[in-house]
């Protein structure tokens, strides 16, 4: 009886592992496979053939470009980072703020911070592409980047307010009482302290802004500021799908991601967890 | 309300022994005290009667039925944990009717019992309140009253006052020993402070490293202890140890206190001690007496006087502190005057108070 | 300079409120304004057309939009209480194992790190019905025909599910499973010395325990909801005949396709408020949970 349950136990755990993981693969696999292959029926289940095809393509490394990926990789990296760097700045000085003051409205600022976070990116999206064309900064690097810094604040400053109410507030006094300034023992002791966290934090952000699609599919329009997303959507014909294509652009989209989230894993959660709430 | 029953119980982890072949008979409304430095087995002994660790080897009986394989809900014991566990999410008098809400007990009854416990323990003004919301007393009052209400077969305590500040500690032992008298029933409680265990034990069991070393009344234990480990352990301050070479000189058997002190061995342990070159001597600090000069009858007394180290007052005794064989000797003064550190003092020790233990094996002789 | 910032709150806090401000709050208040007008990008002068109530009105009486108002609850309440349920289980099962159980917990994030249009890419890879591996699975078991998984009117919509499911589930799982791994085990304990079997612990103490962690999955969880949007775009578009147009998807099509900006905002409004009721229904019931375990 019991060896039954271990083993209907382990079996469960399996069928789970396939369920995550198989898709990804399946992914994987058919951006290395001809177009044809692909379309085989009845399907051709181990590949006869592996190609880089669609990368030498996507990368015009013959000379003749198909879609600009090397051009969207190259916007996201930047929007993606700038905007993190800056939204990051930002977030921590109001993560600090949160978790070490006491001032009036705490509370309900924290709240309405967060609620300014839930607007769907598509609601959001009308609005800011009427004014941004007015402005003058759609289809720019500058218009996206200034988006996502604000969509990822609310998001770091939950993060960070709990990475620094995890360091005892006596560690910044002895500080102080040592000479220190405010910000010389925030920049000299918290900040170290609070470090993989916010490490952690930079790359949750880095990740929403390299994923993200609904806003930037309207605020971007050509190949000058289109971001990695948007381009997969270039195979995408009204009838007819490139769906190797697609897969290559899918991996090189989900490398960058994959290595991020796994150095961040151990503080996301934690961060998650203690984070943001003051009863 | 049963006896409860180890037979050969052993617990390992791996290849480590945390319980060997331990045999007990508890029986009926016995307050049985579990005492021993931390990792001699004393919570796991606990814990296996509870039902929350498995068992190695062995058997437990509670009552008449064997309970190896049952589950801690099945076995009506109650335990009170070390950081009282309670569950923080419900009231007090959640926390207090919680096993008979499982139990499927009528709520009118619950009730009644509820009451009773809150009554015994002084809880009436705590029902409504959650625990976050008590102090560190008022918890382990109603981690107890948790245990009462199932009025189960045995109770078992797991260092339940080691969370609270000392003087907490010693009322609550009261209650507790109260509450024992009041409810008749088995309790096995461990903890690792020998004072607790002296003062609420009908017996007491002093373990080390998995083995029971001495099982006994605590005048027993503390007057009559097996050996070095239990007598340093059960007392304090602990018993003095020093080890002395024993001579022969002129047929008399000698032993070597200090450097320059020669005692006559006591004639009732002559013949154990005759073919021995060395004893371990163990002497109570409240059987060093300090006296102003020595009587004449020595005989049956040891006498010397030696330079004083350091001296602790204490209000009702001083305690003096000075070296045998090298090794830290503390005598009790109960009478205290002002002592000069460097002073020579007298002291004396009536032979009949001294334990010697075997150099080798350390056990009592 | 920097040092009197970090002597006061407020000065602290306001490069992120000018941020959110500047990004979030004036775009939304010029979108309630236009919401009031007959705004279409075709003719900007219709900016100042005022029309009162009518767009709200319009949208009261449209019918398509009620559907695709009830349609996204729906869908939000199946695949949030399907994930939640998963989640759930995923963590209960991965706490049993001691052996390999960080490198399983790894695997498990892997479904996060997915962008939801990647996301929906895949399952609409997986879901095509003449090269989906889904079909061409059924096909090595004797299903010969072709199951129109993203065309039939009732699979469509189960298929975004999957995706959606498939997307979050894990961060139900990786979020409940730190939960499950900070309960203290004296409760536990003290709860089986009082009698519970492993369902009664689970319901009385483990649950308990773990209501702050769902809430927390579920306040998170509700801040992307709207990104669902992305998934349903490129799985189906709102097709087949509308079958899986939720309110997002009607945003886009009315706003950007048929150009209608005041309609669509009114729109987004309802959306809007949507998300944030979620959002705050969450977060109450999450420091409700802390309070009552007596938490801060």
């Amino acid at each position: 009886m019991k060896q039954i349950k271990k083993i209907g136990f382990w079996f469960l755990v399996l069928f789970l592992l396939i369920l995550i993981c198989l898709p990804g693969i399946w992914i994987f696999v058919s951006a290395f496979r001809p177009n044809p292959e692909i379309l085989a029926k009845p399907a051709n289940w181990i590949p006869d053939r592996w190609t880089l095809h669609q990368f030498t393509q996507m990368f015009s490394i013959n000379g003749y470009v198909s879609v600009p990926a090397f051009k969207y990789l190259m916007n996201s990296v930047i929007i993606s980072s700038v905007s993190t760097v800056i939204a990051i700045t930002i977030g921590m000085m109001g993560g600090y703020a949160f978790a070490r003051f006491n001032f009036k409205g705490k509370n309900k600022i924290f709240l309405s911070l967060m609620l300014a976070r839930a607007v769907p990116g598509i609601s959001l999206s009308l609005p800011l592409f009427i004014l941004f064309a007015k402005v003058g900064i759609i289809n720019t690097s500058f218009g996206v980047i200034l988006v996502y810094v604000a969509m990822n604040v609310p998001f770091t400053i939950w993060l960070t307010d709990g990475f620094f109410r995890q360091i005892p507030k006596e560690m910044s006094e002895v500080a102080r009482t040592d000479g220190c300034t405010r910000f010389q023992a925030f920049w000299n002791v918290e900040l170290p302290l609070a470090g993989p966290g916010i490490g952690a934090a930079a790359i949750f952000a880095f990740l929403l802004s390299w994923n993200e699609y609904a806003l930037a599919s309207i605020l971007t329009r050509t190949v000058h500021s289109k971001t990695l997303p948007i381009g997969m959507m270039d195979y995408l014909d009204e009838f007819t799908i490139n769906w190797a294509g697609m897969c290559a652009i899918a991996v090189v989209m989900i490398i960058p991601a994959l290595i991020l989230t796994f150095i961040v894993q151990k503080h996301l959660v934690s961060g998650l967890t203690f984070g943001g709430v003051k009863g | 309300m049963a006896k409860v029953e180890l037979k050969n119980l052993t617990k390992k982890y791996g290849d480590v022994v945390a319980v060997q072949n331990m045999d007990l008979t508890i029986p009926h409304n016995e307050f049985l005290v579990l005492v021993g430095p931390s990792g001699c087995g004393k919570s796991t002994t606990l814990r296996m009667i509870a039902g929350l660790e498995e068992i190695s080897g062995g058997e437990i009986f509670i009552g008449d039925q064997k309970v190896n394989e049952k589950d801690p809900k099945d076995r009506n014991v109650s335990m009170v944990f070390q950081n009282y566990a309670l569950y923080p999410h419900m009231t007090v008098e959640e926390n207090l009717g919680f096993s008979l809400k499982i139990a499927k007990v009528n709520p009118d009854e619950i009730e009644a019992k509820v009451q009773d416990a809150v009554n015994i323990l002084g809880l009436e003004d705590l029902r409504k309140r959650k625990p976050s919301q008590l102090s560190g007393g008022q918890r382990q009052r109603v981690a107890m009253g948790r245990a009462i209400v199932r009025r189960p077969d045995a109770f078992l305590f797991d260092e339940p006052l080691s969370n609270l500040d000392a003087k907490l500690r010693t009322q609550m032992r009261t209650e507790i020993k109260k509450l024992h008298q009041k409810l008749k029933t088995t309790v096995i409680y461990v903890t690792h402070d020998q004072v607790e265990a002296m003062t609420l034990a009908d017996r007491i069991i002093i373990m080390k490293d998995g083995f029971i070393e001495q099982i006994g009344s605590p005048i027993d234990v503390f007057s009559n202890p097996v050996n070095v480990f239990v007598a340093t352990f059960i007392g304090s301050p602990p018993m003095n140890i020093i080890e002395c070479e024993i001579t022969k000189s002129n047929d008399q058997i000698m032993i070597k206190l200090d450097n320059d002190i020669l005692v006559h061995c006591p004639k009732e342990k002559i013949a154990k001690l005759a073919d021995l070159k060395k004893v371990i001597v163990g002497i109570r600090a409240e059987d060093i007496v300090p006296v102003k000069s020595f009587s004449n009858e020595q005989k049956s007394l040891w006498a010397f006087s030696k330079a004083i180290d350091l001296a602790e007052p204490l209000g009702t005794e001083t305690q003096l502190f000075f070296k045998l064989q090298n090794q830290e000797i503390i005598s009790r003064m109960y009478n205290p005057r002002p002592v000069d550190v460097g002073e020579n003092i007298n002291f004396q020790i009536e032979t009949n108070k001294i334990h010697f233990f075997n150099y080798e094996t350390k056990k009592a002789i | 300079m920097v040092r009197k910032i970090f002597r006061s709150p407020v000065m602290l806090i306001m490069p992120s409120i000018l941020a959110i401000g500047f990004v979030i709050i004036i775009p939304l208040i010029f979108s309630f304004y236009t919401s009031f007008t007959s705004y279409k990008l075709t003719r900007p002068d219709s900016l100042f057309n005022f029309v009162g109530l009518r767009n709200y009105e319009r949208l009261i009486d449209n019918a398509k939009f009620w559907y695709a108002f009830g349609r996204t609850i729906l869908f939000l309440a199946v695949v949030l209480n399907l994930e939640l349920l998963f989640g759930l289980g995923i963590a209960l099962l991965i706490n049993k194992i001691t052996w390999g159980q960080r490198t399983l917990r790894t695997i498990m994030m892997f479904p996060m790190m997915f962008s939801p249009i990647l996301v929906g890419f895949q399952w609409k890879y997986i879901f095509n019905d003449n090269i989906g591996l889904l079909n061409n699975f059924l096909y090595l078991f004797g299903y010969e025909s072709a199951i129109p998984w993203l065309i039939d009117k009732y699979l469509a919509m189960g298929s975004i599910m999957v995706a959606e499911i498939w997307a979050n589930t894990s961060i139900f799982a990786i979020l409940l499973l730190a939960g499950l791994l900070g309960i203290p085990r004296d409760p536990i304990e003290a709860a089986r010395v009082d009698g519970c079997n492993s369902w009664q612990v689970f319901k009385n103490i483990t649950l308990p325990f773990l209501m702050p962690f769902v809430f927390i999955a579920l306040t998170i969880r509700s801040l992307d909801v709207g990104r669902a949007y992305d998934i349903v775009h490129i799985m189906t578009g709102g097709g087949p005949a509308m079958r899986t147009e939720l309110l997002w998807t009607m945003i886009a099509r009315i706003g950007y396709k048929d150009a209608n900006m005041g309609f669509a905002n009114a729109m987004s409004y309802v959306s809007i408020i949507l998300s944030i009721a979620f959002t705050y229904y969450f977060f109450t019931k999450l420091v409700a949970a802390r309070r009552d375990l007596g938490q801060q």
